[in-house]
């Protein structure tokens, strides 16, 4: 935790050894969330990219209450967010009652590593995509995900609904394919 | 129950799956990095080398103007040497013409004698620089060439006057002489023109070094080489011979050369004017009014306290149901601004109240720059574009919770004003030598135009003046103002003068809910033209 702070305090000063090495430590790790946001590695890449430069910029505002790497990984969601900003707007959103007929019955998904699953997430629309990544793997709330994103609750819910049938889909129709 | 149960169990394998998932990125994402901080640090580096750059351009205006004002200068005393060399060998030639017409009995005096007046006077036409060259006539009165040869010696240096011996080049040299002087147009008179019609007795120059007054009456300052002593037409007559003896060279000049400082202060109002530019460092100085409040549901169009709500802390609220904003720092919703630095320009004008005091005034554009961050946007409802939200613009856009979107890292903000605005100050001047000091304390009207709130992500967005502003279109500043201006060449100066307005009234209108007395430091390069 020392080594951690010690190696911030050095960041901050602008140092670029000290930058690389907390580049490296978390740039794999985030290089995963932020394909999981984006359609392709080059998209991820320039997230990433981003990402880290505000986190260099911005770490004499971060606090040590938290952790780094959750602080981190907000900056490479944030900036995910923001690149797919606009097209999120115009997400076309399924009506409520449309969201009970889908995803009523869920996939096995244990079979699947995370570089299978990384691929069907980048398969979904954008709008599903980012709203099942909110929801489901960062664990925020629907409403927050509304407040975030600027549109309604029930939109997020319809968009995640959306992305589970199609995850379902997509998982019925490799998993047809793997067990031939 | 059972199914949120059961979703919650499909997202928990979701999250699982991914939780210590790693993928490399390709080595290229650093290097970019890397060369985008290193592009950001000489940005910076940039910024504050404008200010010194627009110093050192400053200082280099001074150096060349002090240079070139140099050089005439030399160029000046050069043409005056030449003048100077020019007169002695007239000196020279004049001695030689009276040594010839001197050849009488009971005017002439030995040849040592006159070539003690050569000697003289080509001695004199070197020392006396600027003075002698301009009146190198060397008077006689009437009175004292017609002496008796009793009086030998006397009228050996005190000849009747030839005004022949004032040859026509010499008149030339002197007529083109480049002092100042010689060309103000109160005396439109030419050296020679005025040597020749003038009364030779009525005005003396006595230089102190060849003449001796012993216990003559008057003053001593005229005792200086180049001072005037304007003596009634009789009073060579009424001098003992004691004084004529030591009397060797009388020089007739004309009267505008007593004219000194006093005159000069004499004179009416000076009107002046110049252009400036000013790196400024701005503080709109914005501070809440009322207490914040704790929720962001409580935003409305007044709100500007709903600011104080932060974020959600998205990750640590996860898995509650309600909001939990923390009350933070207002500081963190735009109200605390940065100052960068920023630039006005302007013309100033003005005229002096006698020799110390001057009314001040001009017209100056402002562009100050600040920034400041804010962990919320507004979403416009009618075009649908997205601004980073700031106290200025939440009126403006009707901020509410409706379209307010927390975003997790607080966005940079730029924040732009722009101002007319009109000085009146007054002036206090103490001059040494080239260098003028000045204190001036005074007042400022501001013209508000316009707020422009920028940042990299999100739309700009423009206040200006009208019912939606927060800001009042007008608002008034007392200033303060000292510094130096250094006299170029007659007419020109350059001036260097810091100065710090702070508001006496406020920026902001009763629709906002926060207060801004904005305060200014700036440091202003001009230069400044004089009139006559």
């Amino acid at each position: 935790m020392q080594d951690e702070q010690a190696l911030v305090a050095r960041c901050i000063k602008g140092e670029r050894s000290a930058q690389q090495q907390l580049y490296e430590e978390y740039a794999r790790q985030m290089m995963v969330v932020s394909m999981r946001y984006c359609k392709s590695r080059e998209d991820a890449e320039d997230v990433l990219q981003e990402a880290f430069v505000k986190v260099f910029n911005s770490l004499e505002k971060f606090r040590s209450e938290s952790s780094i790497k959750y602080w981190i990984k907000r900056i490479v969601i944030n900036t995910a967010l923001n690149h797919h900003r606009k097209k999120v707007y115009l997400y076309p959103h399924l009506d409520i009652e449309e969201v009970h007929h889908i995803g009523d019955e869920d996939v096995e998904i244990s079979n699947y590593n995370y570089r299978d699953l990384l691929s069907i997430l980048q398969t979904l629309p954008q709008g599903c995509q980012v709203i099942f990544n909110l929801y489901a793997i960062e664990g925020y709330k629907h409403k927050e995900i509304a407040d975030m994103l600027n549109i309604s609750e029930g939109t997020s819910k319809s968009q995640y609904a959306r992305a589970r049938s199609l995850i379902k889909d997509l998982i019925t129709e490799t998993g047809e394919v793997k067990h031939g | 129950m059972a199914n949120a149960s059961e979703n919650r169990s499909y997202e928990e394998r979701w999250r699982q799956a991914f939780e210590q998932a790693e993928m490399p990125p390709s080595p290229n994402v650093w290097k970019n990095i890397d060369q985008q901080l290193t592009a950001q640090e000489g940005g910076k580096y940039k910024r504050g080398f404008f200010f010194y750059r627009a110093v050192a351009a400053g200082l280099l205006l001074c150096i060349a103007g002090l240079g070139w004002y140099t050089i005439t200068r030399s160029d000046n005393a050069n043409t005056l040497t030449d003048q100077q060399q020019v007169g002695t060998e007239q000196a020279d030639q004049i001695a030689a013409n009276r040594e010839s017409q001197l050849d009488k009995p009971a005017l002439s005096t030995d040849s040592d004698e006159g070539s003690t007046v050569t000697e003289q006077s080509r001695a004199l036409a070197t020392k006396e620089q600027g003075i002698t060259e301009k009146a190198e006539v060397q008077n006689r009165t009437s009175n004292l060439s017609q002496n008796t040869p009793d009086e030998d010696q006397s009228s050996a240096t005190l000849q009747q006057p030839k005004v022949n011996d004032f040859s026509e080049a010499n008149q030339k040299v002197l007529a083109n002489s480049s002092i100042p002087i010689l060309d103000n147009e109160d005396t439109a008179q030419q050296p020679g023109s005025v040597a020749t019609r003038q009364p030779p007795s009525k005005t003396l120059i006595i230089p102190d070094e060849e003449v001796s007054l012993g216990s003559s009456s008057t003053p001593a300052h005229h005792h200086q080489i180049g001072g005037v002593a304007s003596l009634p037409p009789d009073v060579l007559e009424l001098l003992p011979p004691t004084w004529t003896e030591n009397v060797e060279k009388l020089y007739l000049v004309p009267q505008y050369r007593s004219e000194t400082k006093q005159d000069k202060e004499k004179k009416g109002a000076q009107f002046f004017a110049g252009l400036a530019m000013a790196p400024s460092l701005f503080d709109p100085n914005f501070q809440p009014q009322g207490a914040p409040a704790s929720s962001l549901e409580s935003f409305d169009v007044l709100g500007v306290d709903n600011f104080s709500a932060s974020p959600p802390s998205l990750l640590a609220n996860r898995g509650t149901e309600d909001y939990s904003y923390n009350s933070t720092s207002i500081e963190e919703a735009g109200l605390e601004n940065s100052a960068s630095l920023s630039f006005s320009y302007g013309v100033d004008i003005g005229f002096t109240l006698g020799k110390h005091w001057s009314i001040e005034s001009g017209l100056d554009f402002q562009n100050f720059r600040t920034e400041t961050s804010t962990p919320y946007t507004v979403v416009d409802v009618q075009s649908g574009e997205r601004y980073p939200l700031v106290p200025a613009n939440a009126v403006a856009n009707q901020a509410t919770s409706a379209n307010v979107t927390p975003i997790g890292l607080p966005s940079e903000v730029n924040n732009q004003f722009q101002f007319i605005s009109v000085p009146l100050q007054i002036a206090y001047n103490v001059q040494v030598n080239r260098f003028v000091f000045s204190l001036s304390p005074g007042v400022a009207a501001n013209l508000f135009l316009e707020n422009r709130i920028s940042s990299d992500q999100f739309a700009s967005d423009e206040i200006g003046r009208g019912s939606n502003s927060p800001f009042n279109s007008q608002y008034v500043s007392g200033l303060i103002s000292g510094g130096v201006f250094y006299q170029l060449i007659e007419h020109y100066s350059l001036s260097l003068t810091p100065s710090y307005y702070f508001a006496l009234t406020n920026l902001t209108n009763d629709t906002a809910d926060f207060s801004s007395q904005p305060q200014t430091f700036g440091l202003k390069l001009g230069f400044r033209y004089t009139f006559e």
